[in-house]
């Protein structure tokens, strides 16, 4: 048995190890970057060694390094997650090399599967049906174009060692293909450190079905059924879920019996999955094409030779420990019973919770997770941040997954789809509504899912999802009065009086708050007795408003005979909101215009005014002096506070900044001129782009 | 003009020229906004704290419900208002504990607190203060002083109680017990004007004039040094007594019309609208307020120290 494992990894899948290797009883040992040090998976292994460094290259996917802490840790075992080293023959040739056991594959079957255009050689000569492709590394020109017409068009170029779909792109003209070949070429380079690339047959919407399979160390080789990962995004994964809606007991068996054959194919030991390309239309016969096209409309896309991301899938619907099993195959134990004899049982389904706006342009966004809480009954977590967790801009944007298990596949998504609507994902935007839209949406809920899905329907109208038009005044309602409730319960003087309590009431308290949908403006005021008197939103009372209970964090309101609880978390001058109307992050907008004194016009002065004042006034060299650098040209834009220019006298420097935003009309002095205390240096205007 | 310069507004005494030349000025604020930023953050930085003990009771709502108050409030000053009933619904859980509750019973003494500051309650049941009432107060207010407790005054008064026999038994000595405790106390008095405040009771109960730091009144109270009816009648019976002794004949109607006259003034200038207008309180409460505005009364109290005194000087005995 493994006495103590090292995690080769970080976040969610670092967590996950841990736990299984906690539930065994095996001591555990985490390695991690700098930008890491405060992660989850640090803190709850029993010992830690940093890595130093912060991109991949610098940290996790230093070979030496993760085997080094293992040696001085004494683990007698590596986990590599997945990603970064998890299939990288090398670190599982270091481990044999030093005694260690590697959880995986031996590091031939790693060469053989990290090799994309071997193991397709494999898979073909072994019977696993594969699509078209050519492996093009050092081609160029014409041999290109005829590389990618003997595949035929349209063509996918991939990188040859790797996988996240890194590099993959898609070339439906001849006249496109060098360019990305070349693109595909520089990424693999980057993210890998090979840059090798291969074209293969495109199959337009095709359904991605992968099959689990599970090998122990004595040749026993079983196959636990299919996960299908449609819904995708740039070919990553978003949703995944098992069993696949395309796939029948039949299919199921051929699929199954495939990833057996391509698992014996190269002496696979370990969890691995067999990715397949299905057809449109199902499980049909083959429909042309080339001669390589043998099997019954599937095709082998790729083997990964690690622990997948949404394996949870594959747990629920068989109630197996996949990486438990991971760890006693690695130990050299056969496979148990319940492996072998795995049945399924309902419908799992898996979403992917990225740290991405999915209208920007699926942007990866950084920040503090202020809070994070998805809980939900039934619904599996596995997430790699907690509360107060920092997101950064240096590894996979991936915050969990969250897995729903039930009877239907219709009931687990409606499931799912309530855990992440109901999460409570504070300080950094993430793709829970985009998420939420496609686990609600009508076609997905029909089955009618493949890759091209975000195509169909586009990112930004599934994650604007049907949002109730009183939703914004509500939550701007809710979090007036629960930061209302807030500085009362703060209170230090006064605490027991009214909050707000005149004794000639005439205006509304006020405070405005931006939101999504622009500012709104709320007015409320409680009567003497602590009751709601008046409630409204930019100038419109709520109907009916009653207020059943508030207090800092919780506001109870019935609206229009609608009684809800909305949930408030402030952080500075940030509300979040949760409740029956979905979230909203509301910033209050400060009741006083801080700025500094003197600067001009008064509130609501127009720029032009106060770019005048200041060029009147403090764009005047301070002192009389020697102009040592002039840091801006006529017509530059420049931000409040830039450096204009910098004059020196009495032996010290004094910098003339920009007092406002704008644009820079003139420069009215050179450098090594002599000026004048109060000669004007230069002439700020407003932006014409404002 | 003085001395002949000729100088324009601004470069004499601008708010630009204050700020940024002479240094008159601290702040230059861009408009009222502005002024009230920098006003709070000036207020933010006082280092301001309470030197009182502030609130040390809990400060639970009162058990009876406040709405009721605008049923209890005296609305015909010649019938009693139940001072006990307006306290329940005023302080902590309405709990009141009623000090000398079997003697001097037209003042109702007791300890109570409003919004966990503890006060002294002196209240009037009966309009009327006669030699008990008065002696009791002095005594409560003594003891007030004592235990640094304010002290709330609940007005419904007529007056101290006139007529040879309580002449003759010391109404005005005792009364002046009264005045020389209420003039030296020196814990915090707050008083409240529910119904009548009517001649020198007006003033042993802590009135405008003996300085209470705060002082409301309901809507529907009257202030005046004498009652309408009183003032008119004492001014006839001065007019006929002058008229008989000048050996001059006695004008009824007139008389009649100038008691008229004298009822209606003094009616009108009595009334709490007639007092605000010339700041004699400090505001007219809604009864439902009282509670709140007694507790924002009493922390602004705290604000300072909340000491009694031992040295009431001599007492007329």
């Amino acid at each position: 048995m493994i006495a103590k494992l090292l995690v080769a990894n970080r976040g969610e899948i670092a967590r996950r190890v841990l736990r299984a290797a906690r539930g065994m009883g095996i001591a555990t040992v985490a390695v991690f970057s700098d930008p890491d040090r405060d992660a989850l998976f640090v803190a709850e292994a029993d010992e830690a060694v940093p890595l130093g460094g912060v991109t991949p290259a610098e940290s996790y996917l230093r070979l030496d390094a993760v085997l080094e802490a293992a040696e001085r840790t004494g683990a007698d075992a590596v986990h590599p997650g997945y990603g970064f080293l998890a299939e990288n023959p090398e670190l599982a040739a270091g481990c044999r090399k030093r005694g260690i056991t590697f959880v995986g594959p031996p590091p031939e079957v790693l060469a053989v599967l990290g090799d994309k255009v071997e193991a397709k050689r494999v898979m073909a000569a072994a019977g696993v049906p594969v699509l078209p492709g050519a492996e093009v590394t050092g081609l160029d020109g014409d041999e290109l174009a005829a590389a990618a017409e003997r595949v035929g068009l349209p063509v996918m170029v991939k990188a040859t060692f790797g996988g996240g779909g890194i590099g993959m792109r898609v070339v439906r003209e001849p006249a496109e293909l060098q360019a990305a070949v070349d693109a595909a070429r520089r990424q693999a380079g980057a993210a890998f450190g090979d840059d090798a690339v291969l074209l293969e047959r495109f199959l337009q919407a095709p359904r991605h079905v992968e099959v689990q399979v599970l090998a122990d160390a004595h040749g026993r080789v079983v196959h636990l059924f299919e996960r299908e990962c449609s819904v995708q995004r740039r070919h990553q994964k978003l949703v995944e879920e098992a069993p696949s809606l395309a796939v029948d007991a039949d299919l199921r068996r051929r699929l199954g019996d495939a990833a057996v054959a391509a698992a014996e194919a190269v002496g696979y030991v370990g969890a691995g999955t067999v990715e397949f390309l299905l057809e449109p239309g199902g499980s049909g016969g083959p429909r042309g094409g080339p001669p390589e096209d043998r099997g019954g409309g599937f095709f082998f896309l790729e083997a990964n030779a690690r622990i997948q991301v949404e394996h949870p899938v594959t747990e629920a619907v068989t109630g197996l420990d996949l990486v438990r099993l991971q760890l006693l195959v690695a130990a050299g134990e056969p496979l148990p019973d319940e492996a072998v004899r795995a049945t399924l049982r309902g419908h799992a389904v898996e979403a992917r919770l990225y740290a991405e706006d999915p209208r920007r342009g699926f942007l990866p966004q950084a920040g503090t997770l202020h809070r994070f809480r998805v809980a939900h009954p039934g619904v599996r977590v596995d997430a790699g941040v907690g509360d107060g967790s920092v997101v950064g801009v240096h590894y996979d944007p991936l915050l969990a997954k969250v897995i729903a298990h039930a009877p239907s596949r219709a009931e687990a998504a409606g499931l799912l789809a309530a855990a992440l609507a109901g999460a409570r994902l504070h300080g950094v935007t993430t793709n829970r509504d985009l998420l939420v839209g496609v686990l609600r949406h009508p076609a997905f809920l029909a089955g009618d899912v493949d890759t091209a899905f975000l195509e169909r329907h586009p990112p930004a109208e599934l994650a604007a999802g049907q949002r109730d038009p009183e939703a914004g005044r509500l939550h701007a309602a809710a979090a007036a009065l629960a930061a209302q409730a807030a500085r009362r319960a703060a209170a230090t003087v006064q605490p027991t009086i009214p909050s707000g309590w005149r004794n000639n009431p005439s205006q509304l308290q006020r405070v405005d708050f931006e939101g999504e949908e622009g500012v709104l403006a709320v007015g409320y005021r409680f009567g003497r007795a602590g009751g709601l008197e008046a409630l409204e939103v930019d100038g419109e009372p709520l109907p009916g408003a009653r207020l059943w209970t508030c207090g800092p964090d919780l506001v109870d309101l019935e609206v229009g005979g609608v009684r809800r609880r909305f949930e408030v978390h402030r952080v500075g001058d940030v509300h979040y909101l949760d409740g029956p109307l979905g979230h909203a992050e509301l910033r209050e907008r400060p009741r006083f215009l801080d700025r500094p004194e003197g600067s001009g016009e008064p509130e609501g002065g127009s720029p032009v005014d106060r770019a005048a004042t200041a060029a009147a006034g403090s764009l005047a060299s301070p002192l009389p002096g020697i102009v040592r650098r002039v840091a801006v040209r006529p017509g530059e834009l420049v931000a409040a506070g830039a450096l204009l220019v910098v004059v020196e006298a009495m032996k010290l420097e004094h910098r003339i900044s920009a007092p406002t935003a704008g644009r820079v009309r003139d420069v009215l002095v050179a450098v090594g001129q002599e000026v004048d205390a109060g000669a004007p240096v230069a002439v700020l205007e407003e932006a014409d782009d404002g | 003009m003085a001395t002949g310069e000729e100088a324009g507004d601004e470069e004499l005494g601008g708010a630009e020229m204050h700020a940024r030349t002479s240094g008159l000025a601290d702040h230059l604020a861009d408009d009222e906004h502005d002024c009230i930023r920098i006003g709070r953050r000036i207020v933010a930085g006082l280092h301001w704290r309470k030197l009182g003990p502030g609130a040390t009771r809990p400060a639970d709502e009162p058990r009876y419900d406040p709405d009721e108050l605008l049923g209890l409030a005296p609305v015909d000053l010649r019938v009693p208002a139940d001072v006990r009933e307006i306290l329940a619904r005023v302080v902590d859980g309405s709990r009141f504990e009623e000090w000398k509750p079997l003697y001097g019973q037209n003042l109702v003494c007791g300890w109570a607190s409003v919004h966990g500051y503890p006060v002294g309650v002196l209240a009037n049941a009966q309009g009327v203060l006669f030699s008990e009432e008065s002696n009791k107060a002095a005594h409560f207010i003594q003891l007030a002083n004592r235990a640094d407790v304010p002290l709330v005054f609940l007005q419904n008064t007529t007056g101290y109680m006139v007529g040879k026999a309580y002449e003759q038994r010391g109404i005005i000595k005792d009364g002046a017990k009264m005045i020389n405790a209420v003039s030296n106390s020196t814990v915090p008095h707050l008083t409240l004007i529910v119904g009548a405040s009517y001649g020198a009771g007006g003033y042993g109960m802590a009135g405008r004039a003996y300085d209470p730091r705060f002082l409301f009144t309901w809507p529907a109270s009257k202030t005046a040094v004498m009652g309408p009816e009183q003032l008119a009648g004492v001014m006839s019976i001065l007019n006929r007594t002058s008229a008989e002794a000048a050996g001059r004949p006695f004008d009824e109607d007139a008389d009649r019309s100038m008691r008229e006259a004298v009822r209606d003034h003094i009616e009108a200038e009595s009334r709490a609208l007639f007092n605000t207008g010339l700041l004699y309180d400090d505001g007219i409460l809604d009864p439902r307020d009282t509670r709140t505005a007694l507790g924002i009364a009493l922390s602004a109290c705290h604000s300072g120290e909340v000491k009694g005194t031992g040295s009431f000087g001599v007492f007329r005995m």
